[in-house]
This record gives C-alpha cells, structure tokens and sequence, in this order.
C-alpha cells in the first residue's frame, strides 16, 4: 500500500502535473469565492481540454479545481453572509458575526488553516480506511442509508436549543419544501401547477442564498457603515489577526480532528455528500463541545468545525465515486464523467490492483489543498479589508452576483423569484426568532428520507428496523434528540414564560400568521392525492402545523424573553433602532430588491442589472455620476464577457426584449 | 424550391434572373462565419449531454461555411423545458438546435403539467438511433434465462429509477403478468442501482450494455451480471430470448410505448418552421457526419452507442408512429403505470 502511495506521488509531483494543478486551484479558488458558481461550473468549463491532455496534468488540473472551491467558498461566508457554494452555509452562522465585530482577519485565518488541516486530515483517514472502505460501503444499504439521514434531521433538535417549537416547525416547512416536483415514488406532480419549471422542485442554490445571503445584505444596509461595524481596532492594523485564527484551529485540534474524520465518513456514504456535511459537522459541534452559547454570536469553533469538515469531506466523496461509480453530488459525476474520458473505469479494481491511479487523486486533493490555502491565507490581509467599505458602497454589487448565483440553479425567472421571496422568508425568520438551520437541513434530506424510506420499506418490509446498524443508528438518533432538547450546558434555569391576556401584535407574528395559511394550504392541496402521493406532505405537514400552532399562540400571549430565548444556532438580528425606523429600512431595501426582479423581468437580465446597479450607486450610495457610471460599466463588461462569452447563459428575454 | 437567404438583395436578384443559385455557394453562405448553438436539454455531465457535445465536436466540420458550434444547457423538467423553450421563443434561422432528451416526446400522451409545443411539429435532424436493451441479473441467482426467470421459486427484484423510467416498468409489466418479479424504483442513479445489485438489495436491472459499461464496467467483465433476455430497441447481439414474446399482449401494449425512446435514441432537433435551406444543410451535415470513422471512434471513446443511425425524417416518422398509433387501452395502462392520475376525483 505505502509502494502506492510513493508510486502516486511521482506521478502527481512533477512540473507539468504541479502547473496543471495550480491553474485548477486558481480557478477552483476564484470560482469558489463567487456565490452560485463552483465546481460544478469549473469542471464544465474544463472538460472540453481533458480531450487533449495526458492523464496526470488532465487529472491535477480537475482535481486542483474541484478540491478548493470549499476553501474560498467561506470569504463571502464570513464577510458578507453569503455561501459561496452549498457546502459554506453553516460557515456563516459564526463567520459572518466574527468580521461584523471586526475579527474578519481571524474567522478568515481560522477558516482556511481548518480548510487545509481537514484537507490533510480527510486524507491520511482516507489512507488509513481503504482496506475498510469497500465492506463499508457495501454495509450501507437503503434502510442505513435512511437511517443516517435521520441522524441528520435529529440534528434539527441541537439546532434549534432554546427555540424548540420554532425549530422542529423550521425544520418540517424544510421537509415540506422538498415535496414540490414530480414525486418519484408516485410519479404525481406536487405543487407543480401548470408549469415546467417546477418538475425537479426548488433549486437548492436560489433557497440557500435566499435563506441566508439576502437576509444578511438587508441587515447590513438597516444598520448602515461598515461590515465590520465600529471597530476601530480592525484593518490594517489587524492583519495579525489570521495569525490568531490559525492558533484557533490549532487549539481546537480535537475539534478538527472530529470534524475531519466525519467529513470524511459523510463524503464516502454514496448520495449523502456535500450540502449536508456543514450542516452535521456544525451540529456535531455543538453537541460535543463545551459552552456551545456562543455559538452563532461569532464562536470561532463554528468555523473550525464547517470548514475542517467541507475539505475532509471531498477525499471520502472520491473514493466512492471511483471505487463505485457513484458520484455524490454533481461535481463528483462530472469529475467522473472526465475520469473516465482519460481511461479511468471506476470500480472495485480502483481500491486493489489500480490503487495507486486512486492515491494520485488523493495526493492531488492533499496538494490542492495546502496551495489554496496558502493562496488564500496570502491575501487574508486585503480580503479582510473588504470588511471596511461602506456596505451602501458595494450593497448593488453583492446584489447583483446573488441573483446572478441564483441564475445558476436553474437559468429561470423561476430561481429569481424563488431568490426573493425565500430572501423575504429568511429575513423575517432572523427578525421572528427563528432559527434557519433547521429550514436548511429538513431542505436538503428531506427526499433522501422519502427515497430511503420507501425503498428499505418496499424491499424489506418493516424487518430491518430491529437489524443491528439500523437499530444502532436508531439508537443514536434518540440520543441526539434528547440531548439536543434536553442537555443545556453551561446555563443556568431559563426564566419561566410571562403570560399576557391580551394579545400582542409584532412582526413575528404576520410571519407565524402566514406560516399557518400557507401550511393549511399545503396540506389541502395535498388532501385530494392518491394515498402514495399525499402520504408524506401530509404526515409532515400536520405536526408541523402543530408547532406552528403554538408558536401562534406563544407570539399572541407571552411577553419575548430578554435575551430573545436564544441559544439556538443562528445569526442574531442587530439592535436597529425603533420598530418604524426597522419597518422603513426594509421596504425601502426590498423594494429596491423587488424593483431588481420587476426590471428584469420587462428589460431582460444585462439592462436591468446596469440600470441597477447605477442608479443605487447614484442615489443610495452617494457617489459621483461617473464612479457610479465606471463602476457599471466595468461590472457589465465583465459580466457580460463571463456570463456570455464563457459560461454562455441563456438569458431570460425581458418583456420589451432588449437583453 | 424556395430559396431563403438571410439578404433580401440576394434573393430578389435570384428571383429576378431565375436562375438557381449553385447549391453550395449559398449553402457555405448560410453559416459561414455564423455561430450555431447546440442546447442540451439535461445538466453537463449525463448521457444527454454527452450526446450533444459529441455532436457539437464534430458536426461543425460537415457543414459548408464551418461555423464555430457553441454547447450550451438548459436543463429541466425531463427535457420538456427546453423543448418549449425551442417550440415558442427560439430563432427558426437554423443557428439553434436543440437535444433535450430521450423521452420528451412522450409528454404529449403523458398530458404532463407545463407542456407547450407538439413534438411532432419540430424540424428533425437526426439521431443516432437504436440502443439494445437488455434484462440483466446477478448470475449467482442461478437464473439464465426467462423460463428460469419465470419459474423462480424466490421473487427476484429490480432496481430502477422513477415510476416512469423504463427500468422499473417493464420489470413491473412482468410482474403484473404473474411472474414472480418485483420492481422497485427511487434509485437516485444507475450507479445507485448497480451498487444496491453489490449489497444484493436488488437482483437484476433493465438497462443497455453501454449504460452498465460506462458505470461500472467491472460487473459485466466478472460476470457479476449477466443477460438473460433481449429487449427494447435496436439489433440485439447474440441468441438471447426476446423479451416481448414472453409478454401477455396487455403488458406487450404498454412495453411499446415506455421502451419507444430506445427506438430512436436521442435525438437532434430544430424548432419548427426552421428555414427550410439551413435545415437540409444540417440533415445532410448530420447524416455524413454519422458515417464519419472520427465521429465513430469519439463515440465509441465517449462510451455513446452510434452504431445504427436514422436520419432526421426517419426518426420523425418512428415518433409519428409511436405517438399516433398508440391505443387508447395501451395508453390508458401506459399512464396507470407511469403517473397515476393526479386528482382522486
């Protein structure tokens, strides 16, 4: 085995395979960093060379690419609240409070030596587990299969600590999202009315950035200045700052180690991959950690643990990608879709006779890694700047790249739509109380759940229930419950719930409100279904329903604790000023949003932007007209040379059609 | 014969002299120096795509002019997306062709939500044809051919994707018909399925030799799995039972109709009404280029099965066909199989 390993090494490190794989890394690397591009993106523009490459530069070129996009993934994460790719959502909760205290240079250093650390990490287990991958792989049929991702959804209970109504009906309105499209089980069309649009369901990119990335960029505007808040401390002369992040990490070492060898566990089950590893990594944490109350207000073991993970995970992704074919998300199937361009035949034969063929890929991964981060870490010190720029100043700019991100999911007004109205969602959660993990989490497993479920029921019954890797996964998925609603480390007796007869009237509760329209609603569509088709939106909906219920209740009769209940994990909304001024920020912010998707929709996509960005740089942002008028134009042009002449969008035509 | 140039000029003087211009002088005046995009109807990296982009690398070099070919995707919705996309919105001067799929045509007698175009009103330029299909299973079941399967004493099981797929209903005809076969589907891809054929959560599977190949190629080679029966369409290889012969008529009904994409493959289409000149410079670019030896070994490289070609009205008329010919018992089974209807009323 270590024969394959040295052999690998001699075919990835030589000059022309080591050119290769930087130039993957720089482009994994600056597509990472933007929100709705990655490798997916990545990988198709580079497919069409492999075609004239020889193997160890094509294989260094695509691996260079596709293992860095989770390092750069997290600068938007931490400075603007933004995921760069899915895998970079839960590196917000903490990332992003970290740079509006001014302690970006930190979140940044901690963020990418965890990166390279789990990198490494997620490899030398790797290494370490091949002769156990192939029997463990083939241990994890459909009810395991089932069983883990309800280890996952048990993680909802963790995430929402302090908010436990709010949170499991967060989590079950993420459930009930993933009833839209056509249900494979049923072949029924669910919630997708006469369109196309809808066949496949919601896009998780336009969801996620809605959820998370727009919600933030309004909160910045209400609160105005800079990212990184008033601290005078931060900037310049905080660029020793990354240095404080990597002793974060290496301080945390058993919390990179834990995050390292799940990410590597999670990324070898076949089809569980990269949009959940985050999210277990993140609840992982808080679960094993102690004094986890400070998670989501900025505690850097967030970080440390997401991003750790995200890198560790890609190595285990790989190996069952090559090793059996099945490619866990759609970066891993066009990485395998190229493999096999160059002659690679995945199968069991890649983990015996052809292991080394498999170590050059992890060597890659492992090289990959170490020159991204040290990129990254390289330019902390200017990325970190970008924390001090009046947010009015590049307000229309992070505007204008998430819908452009959005547009990725789909190439639909669908995705835009979809972008907006789950901006407004999230942004009302954030205001409510409520806890947005758990919306994410019920998202992206809920039709593993159904899937899993009804296969391990069709084949086997209800007998594997009592199997022993079920039970035992079972068994954990309790504890994880009960401790997640029961354990509270480190704090003391809540204060017991003022009640009040009269009814209270506030902004929580037109959210509640419409929660419960829109579930009564789900659920009398779905009523008129034949039984397979209306089972599972309905055995999700009703509780649901419930815990919306009394939070309905909760939000009419009792009187908000001071610390607004809080030790659930998510970004806490800032203190901005009386509720009217709160009131008349976000109108006016939204309204420039809605005006965004309303210009798009009549003038077609490229107008609109301009038309945008300009006249919010003009009016909002106080600049000079030819700044405003530079600034355009030079994000149009390079938009447009991007989006159109690489990647070449089809754009969706403007009413007036002069896009 | 209409001749349509993109310069009015041009075809007032033509008119004018009534002479017929010399066929490729304005053939090379269509495209030479244009752009012609190829749009896929399924995400980079699937067999659709592939299709596509097999047919943008090479097909340039057939058409007079040698226009520079873009590849673009609009995924969704089965291909149905881009399918109305090409019907209602996109430019009919031959610059835009469109592969959105296998089985997108049979949304019109699916009466799926969201569909607007006739998938009989597109200009066809070809495809790449018949693709044998196969009933695998796992050889250590024992059963080597249908009377086996027939006769099993244990219920064999197959993997397959959605309702719809035809690897999970022809199985599931079987089934219906008495045999003692189970078909389960929501499988998330065949790789997900040959993986549960490893664990022995599933026995066999409906699929092309190529389809296996491309995934895991070592199942076939160490006769893991192996063929018991032909089907689907295309030339078969060796002396293998065919499938339909063993089928009750009522189950033969529905097997026509949810294995007809593997009678025509994937095809190449152009939206209808397409100038008429740029859209018989494409069959014939197309037809050439399938006869090309360095489109067939790219092919073959590609692992895309290209071995027995139609023609762009060959293809059309076999879609005719299957969708105009198609009974109404048939149909009605097709879609109690494929989409139970939506409402209960």
């Amino acid at each position: 085995m270590f024969e394959a390993l040295f052999e690998a090494w001699t075919v990835i490190f030589t000059p022309t395979a080591m050119a290769f794989l930087t130039g993957g890394v720089l482009l994994g690397l600056v597509l990472g960093a933007i929100p709705g591009l990655g490798g997916v993106i990545g990988l198709t523009l580079l497919i069409p060379f492999v075609y004239d490459l020889g193997p160890a530069p094509a294989m260094a070129m695509l691996i260079g690419m596709a293992a860095v996009t989770t390092t750069s993934d997290s600068i938007p994460a931490i400075l603007f609240g933004i995921p760069g790719t899915v895998s970079a959502q839960a590196t917000i909760l903490d990332g992003f409070p970290m740079a509006r205290r001014g302690e970006a240079a930190r979140a940044l250093g901690a963020s990418f030596s965890a990166s390279v650390i789990g990198g490494i990490l997620g490899a030398v287990v790797l290494f370490c587990a091949i002769p156990v991958v192939r029997p463990l792989v083939l241990e994890f049929r459909s009810p395991e299969f089932f069983m883990l991702a309800m280890l996952g959804i048990s993680m909802v209970a963790v995430l929402s600590r302090g908010a436990v109504a709010k949170g499991m009906a967060a989590g079950g309105i993420g459930l009930m999202l993933t009833c839209v499209g056509q249900d494979t089980l049923s072949g029924t069309f669910r919630y997708v009315y006469d369109t196309d649009y809808l066949w496949e369901g919601l896009p998780l990119v336009a969801v996620a950035l809605g959820i998370f990335a727009i919600p933030e960029l309004i909160d910045l505007v209400l609160a105005g200045g800079r990212i990184a808040g008033d601290a005078a401390k931060v900037g310049v002369g905080d660029v020793h700052g990354k240095w404080r992040g990597v002793r974060d990490t290496l301080a945390d070492w058993a919390g990179v180690l834990r995050s390292s060898a799940l990410g590597v566990f999670v990324g070898l089950i076949p089809g569980l991959g990269g949009t959940v590893v985050d999210w277990f990594a993140y609840g992982l944490a808080k679960q094993t950690s102690r004094n986890t109350e400070n998670f989501g207000r900025g505690d850097v073991r967030g970080v440390i643990a997401v991003d750790a993970a995200s890198n560790a995970k890609e190595g285990g992704a790989l190996v069952t990608t090559i090793a059996f074919g099945v490619p866990g998300s759609v970066t891993m199937a066009l990485l395998l879709s190229a493999f096999q361009i160059q002659g690679l035949i995945p199968g069991p034969l890649m983990l015996t006779r052809q292991l080394d063929a498999t170590l050059t890929l992890v060597w890659g991964l492992v090289l990959a890694n170490i020159i991204g981060a040290a990129i990254c870490f390289a330019f902390v010190a200017w990325i970190a700047r970008v924390s001090m720029i009046d947010v009015k100043r590049i307000f229309p700019v992070l505007m204008v790249i998430i819908f452009l991100g959005a547009f990725q999911g789909r190439q639909g007004m669908g995705d835009l739509v979809l972008l907006v109205s789950f901006g407004a969602l999230g942004w009302l959660m954030k205001r409510g109380g409520w806890p947005r993990p758990p919306l994410m989490l019920g998202f992206i497993l809920g039709s593993k759940i159904q899937e899993s479920l009804f296969l391990s029921l069709e084949r086997y019954g209800a007998d594997w229930i009592l199997e022993p890797l079920p039970l035992f996964l079972g068994v954990l998925c309790v504890i994880s419950i009960v401790a997640g609603v029961f354990y509270q480390p480190g704090t003391g007796r809540r204060a017991p719930t003022q009640w009040t007869a009269a009814p209270r009237l506030s902004l929580p509760l037109a959210l509640t409100a419409f929660l419960t329209v829109a579930t009564v609603f789900f659920i009398a569509e779905a009523w008129e279904w034949e039984f397979q088709a209306r089972l599972f939106p309905i055995a999700i909906a009703i509780p649901t329903l419930g815990f919306i219920a009394f939070q309905l209740c909760s939000d009419l009769f009792t009187v908000p604790a001071a610390d607004g209940g809080a030790r659930f994990a998510d970004i806490r909304p800032e203190e901005a000023g009386s509720r009217a001024e709160l009131v008349r920020g976000a109108v006016e912010a939204f309204g420039w949003i809605f005006g965004l998707l309303a210009a798009i929709t009549v003038f077609g996509f490229p107008v609109a932007l301009a038309v945008f960005v300009f006249s919010y740089m003009l009016l909002r942002g106080r600049e000079k007209w030819w700044v405003a008028a530079l600034v355009t134009a030079v994000l149009v042009t390079l938009l447009y040379t991007f989006f159109d002449g690489v990647l070449h969008v089809i754009w969706p035509e403007g009413l007036l059609a002069l896009g | 014969m209409r001749i349509i140039t993109p310069f009015a000029f041009a075809v007032t003087v033509a008119a004018a002299a009534t002479v017929q211009a010399p066929a490729p002088a304005v053939a090379a005046d269509v495209f030479a120096g244009k752009q012609l995009t190829i749009i896929a109807g399924y995400r980079p990296g699937g067999g659709v795509d592939n299709n596509a982009r097999l047919v943008g690398a090479h097909i340039g070099r057939h058409i007079p002019g040698a226009p520079t070919i873009i590849n673009k995707n609009m995924p969704g919705a089965g291909g149905a997306r881009l399918a109305n996309w090409l019907y209602n919105k996109a430019d009919k001067d031959g610059l835009t062709v469109a592969v959105p799929g296998r089985s997108w045509m049979m949304s019109r007698l699916l009466k799926d939500p969201g569909v607007r175009f006739d998938p009989l009103k597109f200009d066809y330029i070809g495809s790449l044809g018949p693709v044998p299909y196969y009933l695998f299973v796992r050889a250590d079941s024992g059963i080597r051919s249908l009377d086996d399967l027939k006769k099993s004493k244990r219920e064999v099981v197959f993997g397959g994707l959605t309702k719809r797929a035809s690897n999970y209903v022809v199985p599931a005809l079987l089934g219906a018909d008495g045999w003692p076969v189970k078909a389960l589907h929501g499988y998330k891809g065949t790789a997900n399925i040959l993986l549960a054929i490893e664990q022995k959560e599933v026995v066999g599977m409906y699929a092309s030799y190529s389809t296996i190949q491309n995934n895991r190629g070592d199942l076939i080679d160490n006769k893991v799995l192996v063929p018991i029966a032909s089907a689907g369409g295309g030339k078969a290889s060796g002396k293998l039972q065919a499938l339909p012969e063993y089928m009750s008529a009522k189950a033969r009904g529905v097997y026509k109709l949810v294995t007809a994409p593997s009678t025509w493959g994937v095809p190449v289409v152009a939206p209808p009404g397409t100038d008429e000149e740029a859209l018989s410079i494409l069959r014939a670019a197309y037809d050439r280029m399938v006869k090309d030896p360095a489109f067939l070994a790219d092919a073959k490289k590609r692992g895309i099965e290209a071995e027995q070609p139609n023609t762009g009205p060959e293809v059309q008329a076999v879609i005719a066909d299957v969708l105009n010919g198609a009974d109404e018992d048939s149909v009605k089974a097709y879609l109690a199989y494929v989409q139970r209807t939506t409402k209960k009323k």
